[in-house]
């Protein structure tokens, strides 16, 4: 999933990579609450449209969506308090203030005021620049990004090789770098800089300040939507605030056929939260009430699990690497994070730590702007190093 | 009217079988005997005037070198509507290849309705050889060619004939009727529009 303004969308406009791949609006927000799921109306046109809102609702809402953007000497005042506390001061009503703090802030109802407004006014600086809502989902998946990535690297000479791992690195002991990696085939692919996954990092080389956090996932196919509408080709981010006290608060994204990651009837459904125990202790009970599977108790007219996987990840979000060569460049993995800012500031930073004089990610020309000489047609080799 | 098509071909073959030989002198009429991959360019442009009222910018998309690890990405084969299959006819072992790579393109791109993309197979090098070549007819039949040609792209032989003959099968293609493409995805500002105003042009002329 990836915001609509956010650091990875300017980036793949500012370098054209974006010219790879094609994307789908998040067409709706949903929350669940009182064993229901609602859409949440969030722009204007939502806002009027709605029906589950009353008219006066709908000129509080439409007020303090105006209002916020603004920094107000009466929002500072609750620097420090709970964002809840300065929604409920303002008059909005239970209603508002769960659309407001679960799925347009999508903060928790301790976030201090300053931080669950600064996500707020985020949320509303992303809507409609595509679309209805502020999220983008590439189509086919997030895959793709890599892909595009790669198939740029490729254009300007890079080259790279799927399905060969790395099984070891050869590190020259006197000037502590690596000179070299051999693959999983046995092959030695010299190199003057190495970037590899944390995941890859030996437990000794690991700072580890506070206990590694993990990340709860399910994945699910299921037979329909959560909340079905005559179009079936909703693709929906569902905000599921946390069903019990000390339970974490879980994002739900339910995929439509057309975004090509799921065959024609059925939907592809990925839940995420901060684990608190395993993923099945963490997902199951909500995939329960949610959705008819075997363990569900009554016969609703819910949709059916078809296949589900569970699933626990180190959050990436947070490892520090120590005692490595100094050519050897750790990322980390995925966080639980919604956009994807954490990942594109560690790649420009690596890549300012290899190529100082560089400019990170230029924009590429168009082809059919280049204009063909045969004499200079073997123009330069942009070599790079870096390894998929 | 004249109406303006615009069609993106892919290029697959094994290393070194003259893939980009012949896109070079296909599209900018060069043939060297020592050339390295194309650096920072996606595709080749070759603009033909097909007939009296169609234009049809033909995009060539060189694999960029990534041939020698056997694996192409999906975001390569996206959106292409016709292939040419390349194999040196001096070296059996990139003859042996062209299956595995018809079926990564199948694998990775259809046509709207399903269907594979039209595939020429290419002959390349045919000047390295004197005696006469084994048929590939039926070995086209079998295995979901629509054509072959022997070609050269040092002494330009058959190169133009194998590129009609592909356009003509992707033309075919796009007269019979088939679904549009999902009108609700959206691709990000830059220049990535210029080239999608074209697609939406050509179908909208032909509509």
């Amino acid at each position: 999933m990836m915001y609509s303004r956010g650091s990875l969308v300017d980036l793949l406009i500012k370098s054209n990579v974006s010219r790879y791949a094609e994307f789908k609006n998040v067409s709706r927000i949903l929350t669940y609450r009182h064993d229901n799921v609602e859409q949440v109306p969030c722009s204007r046109a939502d806002v009027f449209a709605s029906r589950q809102l009353s008219v006066v609702e709908k000129r509080k809402l439409m007020r303090f969506l105006t209002s916020c953007v603004e920094d107000t000497e009466e929002q500072q005042a609750y620097n420090g308090r709970p964002y809840l506390e300065f929604l409920r001061d303002q008059q909005l009503g239970d209603n508002l203030q769960h659309f407001l703090v679960h799925s347009i802030a999508m903060v928790t109802e301790d976030t201090p005021t300053e931080a669950g407004l600064a996500s707020t006014r985020h949320f509303l600086r992303c809507l409609g620049r595509y679309g209805n809502t502020p999220f983008l989902f590439p189509v086919y998946g997030l895959g793709e990004i890599p892909q595009c990535f790669c198939r740029m690297c490729a254009v300007f000479g890079g080259i790279y090789c799927l399905r060969h791992s790395v099984h070891c690195v050869i590190v020259d002991q006197e000037s502590n770098r690596c000179k070299a990696v051999i693959d999983i085939r046995g092959q030695r692919i010299s190199c003057s800089h190495f970037v590899v996954e944390d995941g890859y990092v030996a437990a000794e080389r690991k700072k580890v300040a506070t206990p590694t956090r993990f990340i709860s996932r399910a994945v699910l196919i299921t037979d329909g939507s959560v909340l079905p509408t005559d179009s079936e080709q909703q693709v929906s981010m569902v905000t599921l605030p946390p069903i019990a006290a000390g339970s974490p608060s879980v994002k739900m994204v339910e995929l439509c056929p057309s975004t090509m990651t799921c065959p024609p009837g059925t939907y592809l459904v990925h839940l995420t939260c901060q684990s608190t125990g395993s993923a099945y202790q963490d997902l199951s009970p909500l995939v329960t009430r949610m959705f008819h599977t075997p363990e569900s108790h009554d016969q609703g007219k819910r949709p059916s699990v078809l296949w589900c996987l569970y699933f626990n990840m180190v959050d990436g979000s947070a490892v520090d690497c120590h005692n490595l060569p100094s050519n050897v460049h750790v990322c980390s993995g995925p966080d639980g994070e919604l956009g994807h800012e954490h990942a594109i500031t560690q790649a420009e930073s690596i890549f300012r730590k290899i190529l100082p004089q560089e400019e990170f990610c230029p924009p590429a020309p168009n082809p059919e702007d280049i204009i063909y000489d045969a004499d200079t047609a073997e123009g330069d080799v942009l070599s790079r190093q870096t390894e998929e | 009217m004249q109406q303006e098509l615009l069609f993106k071909v892919l290029v697959i073959g094994d290393l070194g079988v003259g893939k980009t030989s012949i896109i070079k002198r296909y599209v900018h009429q060069i043939f060297s005997q020592h050339y390295r991959a194309t650096i920072g360019v996606d595709f080749a442009l070759k603009v033909l005037q097909w007939d009296h009222d169609t234009v049809i910018r033909l995009q060539l998309w060189d694999i960029a070198g990534q041939e020698r690890y056997g694996n192409m990405t999906r975001v390569y084969y996206r959106e292409a509507v016709g292939a040419l299959v390349v194999f040196d006819v001096s070296r059996a072992s990139t003859f042996d290849a062209v299956l595995k790579w018809k079926d990564d393109l199948d694998s990775k791109v259809t046509l709207n309705n399903g269907r594979p993309v039209p595939a020429v197979l290419l002959a390349n090098k045919s000047d390295q050889l004197g005696s006469q070549q084994p048929k590939l007819d039926s070995f086209c039949r079998d295995n979901g060619f629509v054509s072959w040609f022997e070609t050269s792209a040092k002494e330009n032989t058959n190169i133009e004939e194998a590129a009609r003959c592909l356009i003509k099968h992707i033309l075919d293609i796009e007269e019979s009727p088939m679904s549009e493409r999902d009108p609700g995805s959206l691709t990000l500002s830059g220049y990535a529009n210029a080239t999608k105003d074209h697609l939406k042009c050509s179908s909208c002329s032909k509509w």
